[in-house]
């Protein structure tokens, strides 16, 4: 690997997982669109790298899909997941419901939002995720305003009608 | 007096205003009560969305385990239980070899309804569902396509020919239980056959001995509450019900189980599987073309079992005795896809 791309990689690929694996719930293929995206930045090295990165990283996301192979890789990552056995299996299953509570609740953000809110928490600034989704500088503001309300609303009524149907 | 407005706040939160620009916003909101009220609510959502979305890092990330991992082996509990399930089927079976209808095995929960007017455990639910569809709503009955319900069959229409009639049920090999197991796994009680099939309704123990099956009660405590696992009187049926069972179901079910993994239980079930949405799979079984997804909750071990039938992807869910009905109920709706 060249010096440009392994400094590349050491700056970004963590990060640029960690979104993906928040993005899509798989970390097996949060891991292989971010291999993807990198091999592209090798083959012609971005400008800007960070928002080139993400964008790329986010297009594979929309493009990819084939349910068996995330479901494949679902039950590997359960695997994985699965807690030293000090672990009561309730709390598991609490845990695992908090999850799946956090991300129905990031499923009912449109793709923008949830891609700007996913962006900000990676610490890109308003104008990396100008750059990286398309928008205007003075948008993201509003953007992440209607995220962020819409995200802890819809967490909030997820989590009230889960308790109210136990 | 003018507000800030909903970017601007955030802008101020995620400290992207410039400092001169700052000074003058610091000074607005000195003076104005409802902008510093939005801050601070804005403030908080962003610090809640913060921290929801570090929730979903709570998921191990599987570059920690790069290899893929093959469930545990452990010991397929439930293969008794099907065999034993089995052996019954085929026995009733066999006493009906020149029908030409072989329906699915009935469920002990319909059985137990179906024999004592309404009774069913409450720890099993049964459901039928397309393989790429949702799970439907729990059934009464569950039947599927094609073929007459079992459950209201009582008194009326002789059951249809299933779909795979012309598929030879496998025959029964090496590793699987032997005839003398399976006689001894055999509940006495078993239901009186089909009044199509000639049989008195109220011989069927008789019928049963003159096939060389044993009566004995099934006496495994992990039995409780699992994939088909009837009481004494589960099998007390009607008449019309006896010829609900299939040869074919039988036979498979009377293949060993086996630990197998995830890309094995796919190919037995023709290419997907369902699993319980935010739930960790402890294991996955195999016996025949029927694959078991084994979950571990506080009372036990839920069985989530599943074959293909056509186009459908069949599936029970089983949860272990003390498990909360409604929990239950809950995790039905998760089983995707």
């Amino acid at each position: 690997m060249t010096d440009v791309a392994a400094q590349l990689f050491r700056e970004y690929y963590d990060s640029l997982v960690r979104m993906l694996t928040r993005r899509t719930g798989d970390a097996d293929r949060a891991e292989e669109i971010a291999q993807e995206t990198f091999a592209r930045a090798v083959a012609a090295p971005p400008r800007n790298p960070r928002p080139w990165l993400f964008a790329v990283a986010l297009n594979l996301v929309r493009e990819e899909g084939r349910k068996a192979v995330r479901q494949e890789r679902r039950l590997v990552l359960y695997k994985a997941e699965q807690p030293a056995s000090t672990d009561r299996p309730d709390e598991v299953m609490e845990r695992n419901e908090r999850i799946e509570s956090v991300r129905a609740a990031l499923a009912t953000l449109n793709e923008r939002d949830r891609d700007a809110l996913l962006l900000k928490a990676e610490g890109f600034s308003y104008e990396d995720i100008a750059a990286t989704l398309g928008l205007a500088r003075g948008a993201v503001g509003t953007t992440l305003s209607r995220a962020r309300q819409r995200l802890v609303e819809a967490y909030r009524a997820g989590e009230g009608a889960h308790h109210a149907a136990s | 007096m003018q507000h800030l407005d909903d970017g601007l706040i955030q802008e101020i939160i995620d400290g992207e205003i410039p400092s001169p620009d700052l000074v003058l916003l610091q000074a607005h909101l000195a003076g104005c009560d409802v902008c510093r009220a939005r801050l601070a609510a804005a403030r908080a959502a962003a610090t809640e969305a913060d921290d929801l979305l570090v929730m979903l890092d709570e998921v191990e990330p599987a570059s920690a385990h790069p290899e893929p991992v093959v469930l545990p082996i452990r010991r397929p509990h439930w293969s008794r239980n099907l065999a034993w399930a089995a052996s019954l089927v085929l026995a009733v079976g066999l006493g009906y070899a020149s029908r030409d209808v072989l329906d699915p095995i009935v469920p002990a929960s319909l059985s137990v309804q179906e024999a004592t007017g309404g009774e069913q455990p409450a720890s099993d639910i049964t459901n039928r569902a397309a393989a790429d569809a949702d799970a439907v709503g729990p059934v009464e009955e569950p039947v599927p396509p094609g073929q007459a319900p079992a459950a209201t069959t009582a008194t009326t229409a002789t059951p249809e020919p299933r779909r795979d009639q012309a598929n030879p049920p496998p025959t029964v090999g090496a590793g699987r239980p032997s005839n003398a197991e399976l006689r001894e796994q055999v509940l006495p009680q078993a239901a009186p056959p089909a009044s199509g099939a000639g049989v008195a309704a109220n011989a069927e123990g008789t019928r049963l001995r003159a096939l060389g099956v044993a009566e004995r009660e099934a006496t495994d405590p992990r039995a409780e509450g699992r994939l088909t696992q009837p009481s004494p009187t589960a099998f007390e049926r009607s008449p019309t019900q006896a010829g609900s069972l299939g040869l074919a179901d039988a036979a498979k079910a009377m293949v060993a189980a086996r630990e197998v993994d995830l890309p094995t239980a796919m190919r037995l079930l023709g290419g997907s599987i369902k699993l319980i949405d935010g739930m960790v799979p402890h294991r996955l079984d195999a016996a025949g073309n029927e694959v078991m997804v084994v979950y571990r909750v506080a009372q036990g071990e839920l069985f989530l079992s599943q074959h293909r039938d056509g186009a459908l992807l069949e599936w029970n869910l089983t949860a272990p005795p003390g498990f909360p009905t409604d929990s239950l109920a809950v995790l039905r709706t998760r089983v995707k896809p």
